[in-house]
């Protein structure tokens, strides 16, 4: 049409300003953060953490959006957001969603769109011994593996290197080469308030997520009457901004969780197990809930999940190498 | 040797003197020993055999002899409703009552500033009945225990178990809707927590009232300001 206009006009198209046109806007990348885990293991309190805390960065993490990317996901976050607000803990047998959302200005890495599902383990399985689900995982992107210590017990903790293996085979029956395609894996100790003989330094730094603290005191604040944008809101926002020094903490509690599982026989045969498949590994640690006071399918006190954006930041890493 | 001041409850069970508030505290939570002693005496029916076994069913019980790192916290009386805790205040006597939640606070903070290292060293144990300090030095122990085995070390805040003990009822003033709140850590194995109870982190649970929480006990404050022609600290023997 341009084409025949500028003929019959001897006009030139309209050409947008700045660097992108309309048409020409880079689709942000996507990132798939496939969750595998036991049933029991917190998967879906972990994600529900993991939407609430991805929405409410925006009021710590200058220019950082995020908002979902189709009704499925926009109404089963209101759900879960309200279920939160309510002291409601997910029901066992969790129904399958898929969460879909546009996370934009993460300064370190842009914007992405991520994609979440939450369904009957496709490796692991589901309640009460139900075979694995039958969707196909994509092992080309960052795999987090949820793993709950305090459900393992003493006895099946020592046998947390076996666990591992049902992953690598799942994987190698998928056909994906442990050598040219290494798999990252993220290790996330869920239920980490629940771990007895968590050193000491890593459960302070559980405790001091500056991102649960701010969400916290945004919550007492408006109990008092306050709203967003008083000049009463003294957001700690270092943490954020600085995404490097957020990284070098990571890499920090990395090491250490790796040295704690490490100085065990199960935790050493993992990281051994891991290294002989070329496995790219970090660990982390959260609390989705924050705290076990909880009776009658409800918490005793408000959802206060900590830590819960840390696998993400370590998905986002992984993928950006 | 420490000198501070200290007394004992009606069942024998240490009392220090916390001078920046002006009452004494118990040195640990109720345990289930001092509150069967109550049970004993109490005659109005709500405090029967089943109140007990529901409670017992919440946190079993255990002996002072088989306490251990992995079990100290059954020998403490939780899962009790703050009313409760009234009724055995009152049975304690003129000047007994719980913490307020800025008074459990003064509590902590005059704990972390002591420069004592057992409870042995504040002069508490000394005069102790048999059953109370054995039930008292196992404890201590099994919380050394902890704190050896995720490499903190084991201050007098902890021997007291205002952390890594359970959380424990207080009373609360100024908050609309909230007459009751929890303060303290309790051991994760009892209680998952993050609590943070050196920055005075108040617990505020959905129906204090009607609900029982495993993870709730309570310790008690003597107040001699309520009390005419009472002793002096440091005074008082059980």
């Amino acid at each position: 049409m341009w084409t025949w206009l500028e003929k019959l006009l001897g006009r030139t198209p309209p050409r947008p300003k700045g660097p992108f046109g309309i048409g020409q806007l880079p689709a942000p990348r996507k990132t798939t953060l496939e969750i595998l885990a036991s049933q029991g293991h917190g998967k879906t309190s972990f994600l529900w953490g993991l939407m609430y805390m991805t929405r409410r960065l925006s009021g710590v993490w200058p220019q950082y959006a995020g908002w979902s990317q189709d009704p499925e996901t926009e109404n089963a976050i209101q759900s879960l957001c309200q279920a939160m607000i309510n002291r409601e803990l997910p029901a066992e047998d969790a129904s399958d969603r898929n969460y879909h959302l546009l996370l934009r200005s993460m300064q370190r890495w842009g914007d992405r769109r991520l994609l979440v599902k939450d369904d009957r383990d496709p490796v692991f399985g589901g309640a009460n011994g139900a075979a694995p689900g039958g969707r196909e995982v994509n092992w080309g992107v960052p795999v987090c593996w949820l793993l709950s210590l305090p459900n393992l017990g003493d006895d099946e903790a020592q046998l947390i290197d076996v666990r591992l293996n049902n992953l690598v085979r799942a994987r190698l029956q998928s056909g994906w080469s442990f050598e040219a395609q290494p798999l990252k894996l993220i290790v996330v100790l869920t239920k980490a308030d629940r771990i007895p003989n968590l050193p000491t330094e890593l459960r302070r730094y559980l405790k001091d997520d500056p991102l649960a603290i701010d969400v916290k005191a945004e919550a007492e604040l408006l109990a008092h009457g306050l709203r967003p944008g008083d000049s009463a809101f003294r957001f700690d926002d270092k943490a954020v901004r600085s995404k490097e020094s957020y990284l070098d903490r990571l890499w920090e509690i990395h090491g250490q969780i790796a040295a704690w599982l490490g100085s065990t026989l199960a935790g050493s045969l993992l990281e051994r197990r891991a290294g002989a498949q070329h496995i790219d590994l970090r660990f982390c640690l959260v609390s989705a809930t924050g705290s076990d006071l909880c009776s009658d399918g409800h918490m005793e006190i408000n959802w206060r999940p900590h830590r819960v954006l840390d696998p993400l930041f370590w998905a986002l890493e992984l993928e950006s190498r | 040797m420490s000198i501070d001041p200290f007394r004992y409850d009606p069942v024998g069970f240490p009392m220090i003197w916390i001078p920046d508030i002006r009452v004494f505290v118990h040195c640990l939570p109720v345990t289930k020993i001092q509150f069967e002693q109550f049970l004993c005496d109490a005659r109005d029916g709500h405090f029967g055999a089943r109140w007990y076994d529901d409670i017992l069913r919440l946190n079993p019980r255990t002996t002072a002899r088989r306490i251990w790192k992995g079990n100290y916290w059954n020998a403490l009386l939780t899962g009790i409703l703050p009313a409760e805790t009234e009724r055995f205040a009152a049975w304690c006597g003129d000047g007994y009552r719980l913490l307020e939640a800025d008074e459990w606070q003064s509590f902590f903070r005059s704990m972390k500033l002591r420069d004592v290292r057992s409870l042995a060293a504040l002069g508490i144990l000394g005069e102790l009945g048999l059953r109370q300090r054995e039930l008292i030095e196992n404890i201590e122990k099994s919380v050394e225990e902890v704190c050896a085995a995720a490499g903190e070390e084991c201050e007098l805040g902890m021997r007291m178990l205002l952390r890594l003990g359970v959380m424990e009822w207080v009373s609360v003033t100024g908050r609309e809707n909230h007459r009751w709140g929890g303060m303290g850590e309790p051991h994760p194995s009892f209680c998952g927590n993050l609590f943070i109870p050196e920055k005075g982190e108040l617990i505020l649970p959905r129906e204090p009232e009607s609900r029982r929480l495993p993870s709730f006990g309570f310790r008690l404050a003597f107040d001699p300001r309520l009390v005419e022609d009472t002793e002096k600290p440091g005074t008082v023997a059980a």
